[in-house]
């Protein structure tokens, strides 16, 4: 089966997606790894293709968008990186491959991800929980199980598809809903990408549900989940492989909800331990602390995210500001007491 | 409490009487209490001052209180010594002991008003409650700083100590529930003080819940770094003058059946350890022979190979004497020249921790040796982790090559291999291997990295039955007693035992014992101190047996190459508690029967709650009593 996989992401993702693609490379090296950027080039970096471990970089002028600058500033950084997995799905399923998988950057594979290959034989979309079983305590009741009902029940840190039949027209349904509603908005029903897929068992056939604990294991499920070194020197998950593990929120954070919930499982800290390495070895020094190319004004005014919602439901605005990064929208706002003086 | 716990306090002449009455055994208290070498304070004042105070001992086997109160009354008896109590008001203090058992009343009513109560300065809630909480032993031999200052560490702790993130009490860790309520912190509460007074109550933690394994891994350091820190805290390398040596090895030399040169990781005849009293005795046994003994180790020691090309400063010990500190490549050189013609020699290897595998190689072509054994005290022919602990924190096999755990490993990420350098030693010489076990053999035959010239086993000491005695109908009645012995050390299991005497504490069912050396302040468990020696081998058997221990629990989480420790247990009729994990610690259990395998620490918890390790361990009607019988180790392959 060809497969095509790829990643979402902005130059300061580019670290953590590189270790992803590294283990891709190691355990898929026959897959046509695709870097999906909505970002410029940081000043004084270049991007040499042959020295990263993807094959090909799409960027977000390159999805489709008649006014792709309008578009995207009516997204915060997440909703937009999130919202480009549709249009880009919908492109890939009409590329030469059987399958389109997509990971997210901050994902790391242990073990080759073969059987969802296999599972594609027979289905076309596969998705995966975010968690498998009834939390007990009452704090992960809440982290873990309320949590999905505003946030979708399915992680869509990963999704792989075939390219034909139900597989295409979810790529298309999705795309055009994420084109116009990818929105962190829970009170109206809405949070990015991921919220949609809970229709997608019902609006498609052929879906599978992958309910094993080796795929997408994360601090939001990990308390259900046994991770051990096994007498080979591999990494396991309750009684099958871990296959990959979605290293959600690298920092503070991320460690207190791991610790939370991974208690004394020592394996869980020490595959924390070495990603964080791999990400500091695969960090360019030529990428800004938080750098986005699309954070700011073309005059580097900060965009405030009231500053997107305003032109996101203006449609006026919409017409008269066409592209809303220019100086002319930061006078307006400016002028109308939007950004302080 | 603050004031009477001053250390300058303690008159100069009460120290001097202490000193004066024989009673106090300065060198035993010194290694009894190893907190005490820590705090620099002289062992004498610190024990007026506060080893009296912890209930501690002056000297071995003697009650500390009808010796000193004839010496050293300014002291007194503890009795006499009113505790200060931060909750209720000040009583009278009780009446002193009877005049017969003191000379001087007045001193008693002085060293009274040392220790009494100064309410004034300690009336307030906060002190009162922590104080009720507060495990000042375990805070004094933890932070002997502290002791050093001789200050009340209570107010130290409310003062200072929680500001530098230091912990009241076993139970409580500061820096962890700082780290994790921050609302505590943005109020400015004394931690522990809020965790008595509310946390507690409201489901917070007072340590954290991620096992000691978590502990080590938080503090792992890359291996060049543990390298660059353990080297910064040496000395310059000492050489000595090269005719120290040849005079040495002149005598040495003459007359000798043959050579023997040996390699180790530190001064066996200085350290007192396993291998070390392995070493003594194997030393007698070639000069039993009349073999001459040139025995070098690393002046400074290391846990790795020395890759780093240094010249390193080797200790010459030639027959058991010290012939100073020499380079490797000098070694060589007098070594060769005083050699008398024609006479053969062997190498045996007991560890190359500290030394430098091709600075080794050189050494051993130069003097002509050709072959020679390489013993499997631990793995580090094999592996960077000497106990093979993947991170330091688990065992699961041999961490292969292209494998997740080798990956996740810091000690296969070092710029060296351990394997690949001892490749070196066995592409050169007829090496052969010893393993003092079988099962530790078995992991090295299974990791499959080197290849011996021939694999030998041969156990330091062997298990022979001595005859049964009927279990004591007084032992089931009493609560079940468990032991650890040696050095508290993370891998030999120290912590899982002191888990399990903090969950325990107050369980009837059982009563904790440490029997060895380090003794670790702030645990409710009885500490007896046991060294083994030359002279007394059987040291720990003979405790063993005395303390009539019924359960030694031996969790070490590497695979043991031998551990003499399980079988002076065995030998001294305990039951044995081990997981599979634990090498020939579980294959002495399979092989005696002496013991039970539990497959981890879970299974260790439930039969501890349950009470099923009781049943085991008393469902014997019988306890076997074993002989130990010690190998001629080397030489049972030299010879």
């Amino acid at each position: 089966m060809r497969v095509l996989c790829f990643s979402s992401f902005t130059f300061s993702y580019l670290n953590r997606a590189r270790v992803l693609y590294q283990s891709l490379r190691r355990h898929h090296p026959d897959w046509h790894l695709v870097a999906l950027m909505t970002d410029r080039i940081p000043e004084g970096m270049t991007l040499d293709l042959s020295q990263e471990p993807f094959d090909e970089v799409v960027w977000q002028d390159e999805l489709g968008f008649e006014n792709v600058n309008a578009w995207l500033f009516q997204h915060d950084i997440v909703e937009v990186c999130t919202a480009v997995k549709g249009p880009f799905i919908e492109m890939a399923t009409k590329r030469d491959f059987d399958a389109v998988m997509y990971l997210d950057p901050d994902t790391c594979l242990f073990n080759p991800l073969t059987p969802i290959v296999e599972l594609l034989e027979t289905n076309d979309i596969v998705l995966t929980p975010h968690l498998l079983n009834p939390e007990e305590e009452r704090t992960a009741i809440i982290d873990n199980e309320i949590c999905p009902l505003w946030a979708g029940i399915y992680n869509l840190g990963f999704v792989a598809i075939r390219t034909t039949g139900e597989g295409a027209r979810f790529a298309s349904w999705w795309a055009q809903r994420l084109r116009d509603f990818c929105h962190d908005d829970p009170a109206k029903g809405l949070f990015v990408d991921q919220k949609w897929c809970d229709h997608v068992p019902v609006f498609f056939d052929k879906v599978h549900i992958l309910k094993d604990p080796g795929y997408n294991t994360a601090s939001w499920n990990v308390s259900q989940r046994n991770i051990t070194i096994d007498d080979n020197g591999n990494v396991r998950a309750n009684d099958g492989l871990l296959r990959f593990w979605h290293f959600t929120k690298l920092g503070p954070l991320g460690d207190v909800m791991t610790r939370r919930y991974a208690k004394d499982q020592i394996v869980v800290y020490e595959l924390w331990r070495w990603y964080r390495e791999q990400v500091a070895q695969a960090t360019s020094a030529a990428v800004p602390d938080r750098y986005w190319a699309f954070g700011q004004f073309e005059d580097g005014t900060p965009i405030e995210r009231a500053h997107r919602l305003l032109y996101r439901d203006r449609q006026d605005l919409q017409a008269h500001f066409k592209d809303p990064f220019s100086s002319d929208f930061v006078a307006w706002l400016r002028a109308e007491g939007r950004i302080a003086a | 409490m603050s004031d009477n716990l001053l250390l300058s306090r303690i008159l100069d002449e009460d120290v001097a009487a202490l000193k004066a009455s024989g009673a106090f055994d300065e060198e035993w208290y010194v290694n009894e209490y190893p907190d005490v070498r820590q705090s620099g304070i002289d062992p004498a004042r610190h024990y007026l001052w506060l080893g009296m105070r912890l209930g501690r001992k002056p000297s071995a086997g003697k009650g500390a209180t009808p010796a000193l109160l004839a010496a050293a009354p300014v002291v007194a008896a503890p009795a006499a010594v009113p505790q200060p109590d931060p909750v209720k008001e000040p009583t009278q203090p009780p009446a002193p002991p009877a005049p017969e058992e003191n000379r001087d009343v007045g001193l008693i009513e002085k060293a009274r008003k040392l220790f009494a109560p100064r309410r004034d300065k300690t009336r307030d809630s906060v002190y009162d409650l922590v104080a009720e909480h507060f495990d000042e032993e375990f805070y004094l031999t933890t932070y002997p700083d502290v002791a050093a200052a001789g200050i009340d560490p209570i107010r130290h702790y409310l003062d200072a100590g929680w500001h530098e993130q230091r912990d009241p009490s076993l139970l409580f860790s500061t820096r962890f529930y700082m780290d994790n309520n921050p609302d505590v912190v943005a109020a400015g509460v004394n931690p522990f003080f809020h965790f008595i007074a509310a946390g507690k109550a409201e489901g917070r933690h007072g340590k954290h819940q991620l096992g000691f394994r978590w502990d080590i891994l938080a503090k792992l350091k890359p291996v060049a770094d543990q390298i660059a820190e353990m080297k910064s805290h040496r000395g310059p390398a000492t050489i000595s003058p090269p005719a120290m040596l040849d005079a040495a090895l002149q005598s040495g030399l003459a007359g000798a059946r043959k050579l023997v040169v040996s390699f180790s990781h530190d001064d066996f005849t200085r350290h007192v350890g396993g291998v070390q009293l392995l070493l003594r005795r194997e030393l007698q046994l070639f000069r039993d022979l009349g073999d001459a003994h040139v025995h070098l180790y690393p002046e400074y020691p290391l846990p790795f190979i020395d890759a780093s090309g240094e010249a390193i400063s080797l200790g010459v010990l030639v027959n058991g004497k010290h012939a100073g500190f020499h380079r490797a490549r000098d070694i060589a050189a007098v070594l060769g020249r005083a050699l008398p013609a024609g006479l053969k020699g062997n190498f045996v290897i007991h560890s190359l921790l500290g030394h430098n595998v091709d600075q080794t190689a050189e050494l051993l072509a130069s003097c002509g040796l050709t072959e020679g054994l390489l013993w499997l005290h631990d793995y580090s022919p094999i592996y960077n982790n000497f106990k093979l602990l993947r991170n330091d924190v688990e065992y699961r096999g041999f961490p292969r090559e292209g494998t997740i755990a080798r990956q996740l490993c810091e000690f296969a990420r070092a710029d060296f291999c351990h394997a690949r350098e001892f490749s070196k030693l066995f592409d050169r010489f007829r090496i052969r291997l010893v393993s003092p076990s079988q099962a530790a053999l078995d992991v090295w035959q299974d990791a499959g990295v080197l290849r011996a010239a021939s694999d030998h086993v041969v156990e330091h000491v062997t298990l022979v039955p001595e005859g049964a005695s009927a279990a004591s109908a007084e032992a089931a009645a009493r609560p079940l007693r468990i032991g650890f012995l040696g050095y508290p050390a993370v891998h030999k299991g120290w912590p899982v035992f002191q888990e399990l005497v903090l969950r325990l504490r107050d369980d009837p069912r059982y009563e904790f014992h440490h029997l060895g050396k380090g003794r670790v302040g702030g645990l409710p468990v009885e500490y007896h101190e046991v060294s083994a020696s030359e002279t007394s081998p059987d040291a720990m058997r003979a405790a063993v047996a005395a303390a009539e221990i019924d359960v030694v629990l031996l969790w070490s989480i590497w695979p043991e190459t031998f551990c003499l420790t399980a079988y002076e247990a065995i030998a001294g009729g305990a039951f044995l508690v081990a997981n599979p994990d634990s090498g020939n610690v579980a294959a002495a259990i399979a092989k005696t029967g002496q013991g039970v395998i539990l497959p981890d620490e879970a299974a260790l918890n439930a039969a501890m709650e349950a009470g099923t390790l009781a049943a085991h361990a008393r469902s014997r009607r019988t306890v076997t009593r074993f002989r130990m019988d010690y190998s001629a180790l080397s030489l049972e392959l030299l010879d």
